[in-house]
């Protein structure tokens, strides 16, 4: 069912994965503060300068080979190939998310309180000032237009375009934010949340709902490429939310299992058919249409700290709390009982 | 709430101590005592405030107070947003440490940085509160006790007596010892669970202030029967304290109903609640403890043979009212 392709060592926890937008290049940053370059069969490319106590971010932009990696020494560098490194922002505090905007034009950043934004090769970086608390993520409008900030007290949107430093918009709400996911359509944004609730809103409107219940914190949550699903990790299931229709409001969410030590980052396949999430018991995948239970599970036994598929394709890539970096291929279900959980009975 | 479910393995917690105190008490010292005294340890410190700390190989790490409440509208439900981060950081290293230590400002209320590990379920599974350690001067103390706030401003030298589990009176050598005495009758009338040392140069037997967790939770409480009924505590302190004892073993529901309407009700004015109690149907003692309204229990040795299942539960506030304390409690035995 999955096939490990390779394996290598990144000595320490490591914090993100995440392939370029052609599946050529992926990255991999670890709290040794390793950050490694490598093809698509794992080939090591490039071994990127340390950041001393941990890498914590990366990302790639969408629309070039160019990679920005943060680390708890307040740096941000980017690497372009065959081998081009720069450092772009230096801060005391130390970054907690980078963000390329969807048209590649921005480079977003979150030093503690405060938000930076780069565009192009621009040799500053503007600053804003401190926000009420540590920017904990960043996501893009689809436009390109506005980075959301999260943070305490509800998500705040700058315009990098516009000569103001005020944001242009605050969905206000008391709560301390700590992943931001903007849906693929552009329709809504996602907020997972330390007092372990998801909170969604439409853009631009404002229009909100809220679910709750759930048993963790919630840091693990993705949007489906279709936008209809909202996926959200928990301790021991990955929830999933129906966005079709009149949306999830006043819905059960359907509830995928297989594991019981957390999940640490969940991700829809770039076809959308199969779900992934990194969870302390392994990388589990499932064919969410279809059953609750998974389809395959990439390194049982091992927990995954992190995981993402390669664009057009079936490749996964995983990093475990131990330091290792697996490559793996899912080769669909061919050969397996089909799940009684969605079989039709006569 | 006190269930036997999942009693978590203290053993498998790092272990971490909460230094506050007023600036110039005497924190920094003690924290180099610590460094250097323990060294071969894996220390982590966390500091909020320039320190001189004097070793190289501890790893320390700043941090910038940054306090939020969770959305609940409960005012006690305050955390550490920078500690959850720092500290959730920590743990997922390679290397684990042996102890880690943050070092507070000394004007920081300690509610925010002990209700942190209630929480946050990643902290309270990987790290336990061992004690919360407040280190005071001798000689300046009484003054900081004494200043009068406004209605509704906390005295930040009061709440950081009243959540103390180990309270170091430094600089001894400044005052006399007719002073000292006063000085420590005053501390234990607002605090009387805390151990308290005296020292010099914050030169404490380290072994009284590292680790202590719930050995100290259970040996704090073997109070001395006198102030169990002692009723002649002075009243002009606006933080006091109630313990009460009573024999015969506790129905669970009833207490966690009680509990919970209790500390909800009164969370602002209780500050901590340690205690032991028997449970019906259970051969162990239970070991108990809040800060506020966010309590959580263990699970501790049975109780022995020749030993009365007797349940003594100590609260520290304001506004406690020891009548209907009583009252309450007794209510919930079986």
């Amino acid at each position: 069912m999955v096939d490990i392709l390779w394996a290598q060592e990144l000595d320490d926890y490591v914090t993100a994965v995440a392939w370029d937008a052609t599946g050529d290049h992926a990255a991999a940053a670890s709290l040794s503060g390793r950050v490694r370059v490598i093809g698509c069969t794992g080939t090591p490319v490039a071994e990127l300068p340390a950041h001393p106590l941990g890498a914590t971010a990366l990302a790639w932009s969408p629309r070039a080979p160019r990679l920005a990696v943060a680390g708890q020494d307040g740096r941000v560098r980017t690497w372009e190939p065959p081998g081009h490194t720069q450092v772009v922002w230096e801060q005391p505090d130390w970054i907690g998310a980078v963000a390329w905007s969807p048209n590649g034009a921005w480079l977003a950043m979150g030093a503690g309180r405060i938000l930076g934004v780069r565009h192009g090769d621009a040799e500053t970086v503007r600053t804003y000032p401190r926000l009420p608390s540590t920017v904990t993520d960043l996501a893009w409008s689809f436009d390109s237009r506005r980075v959301g900030v999260a943070c305490y007290g509800g998500p705040r949107w700058f315009e990098p375009g516009r000569e103001a430093d005020a944001a242009v918009a605050h969905f206000d709400w008391k709560g301390s934010l700590l992943r931001l996911v903007v849906a693929p359509s552009g329709k809504w944004v996602a907020a997972g949340n330390q007092d372990r609730s998801v909170h969604v809103w439409r853009l631009w409107s404002g229009d909100d709902m809220q679910m709750t219940g759930y048993p963790n914190k919630i840091t693990a949550l993705a949007w489906s490429p279709s936008s209809r699903y909202l996926a959200v990790g928990s301790i021991a299931d990955v929830t999933l939310w129906d966005f079709a229709g009149r949306g999830p409001r006043g819905t059960t969410p359907k509830a995928l299992t297989g594991f019981e030590h957390g999940t640490r980052a969940v991700t829809f396949s770039p076809d959308g058919d199969l779900l992934a999430a990194a969870t302390g018991d392994g990388v589990l995948v499932w064919e969410h249409r279809r059953g609750s239970e998974p389809v395959a599970v990439v390194a049982p036994g091992f927990a995954a700290s992190t995981v993402a598929w390669r664009p057009g394709s079936r490749d996964l890539l995983v990093g475990t709390d131990t330091g290792q970096l697996l490559g793996a291929r899912f080769d669909g279900t061919q050969g397996r009982p089909a799940d009684p959980g969605t079989q039709a009975t006569a | 709430m006190p269930t036997d479910d999942d009693p978590t393995d203290l053993e498998t917690r790092v272990p971490v101590t909460v230094l506050t105190g007023f600036l110039g008490a005497g924190k920094t010292t003690l924290l180099n005592r610590i460094l250097t005294e323990q060294h071969g340890r894996r220390i982590a410190v966390i500091e909020n405030e320039f320190g001189e700390i004097g070793i190289d190989d501890a790893l320390v790490i700043e941090a910038d107070e940054e306090i939020f409440e969770m959305n609940n509208g409960c005012i006690c439900c305050t955390v550490r947003g920078d500690l959850i981060r720092i500290l959730g950081n920590l743990m997922k290293r390679r290397d684990r440490f042996d102890a880690i230590i943050i070092e507070t400002t000394g004007l920081a209320d300690p509610a925010p940085v002990a209700q942190t590990f209630f929480v946050d379920e990643e902290v309270a599974s990987q790290l336990s509160l061992d004690a919360i350690i407040t280190v005071i001067d001798a000689r300046h103390v009484l003054t900081h006790l004494d200043e009068t706030r406004p209605e509704g401003i906390e005295n930040e030298a009061l709440e950081q007596i009243a959540f103390a589990d180990r309270i170091i009176v430094n600089k001894t050598d400044l005052v006399d010892s007719d002073a000292l005495d006063e000085l420590e009758q005053r501390l234990r009338a607002i605090n009387p669970l805390a151990g308290m040392m005296r020292a010099q140069h914050a030169n404490v037997d380290l072994d009284q202030v590292l680790g202590i967790g719930g050995f100290d939770l259970a040996r704090a409480l073997d109070l001395d029967p006198a102030f169990l009924t002692s009723t002649d505590h002075q009243h002009d302190l606006s933080v006091t304290s109630v313990a009460i004892e009573l024999p015969g073993e506790v129905d669970l529901k009833r207490l966690n109903d009680w509990l919970g309407t209790f500390l909800s009700t009164q969370a602002v004015d209780v500050f901590r609640t340690k205690g032991i109690l028997a449970i019906r149907g259970d051969d162990r003692r239970h070991v108990f403890q809040a800060v506020h309204m966010l309590f959580d229990s263990q699970a501790d040795r049975p109780w022995r043979a020749d030993e009365d299942r007797t349940n003594r539960l100590v609260f520290i506030g304001r506004n406690l009212d020891r009548a209907e304390l009583e009252r309450s409690f007794a209510a919930c035995i079986a």
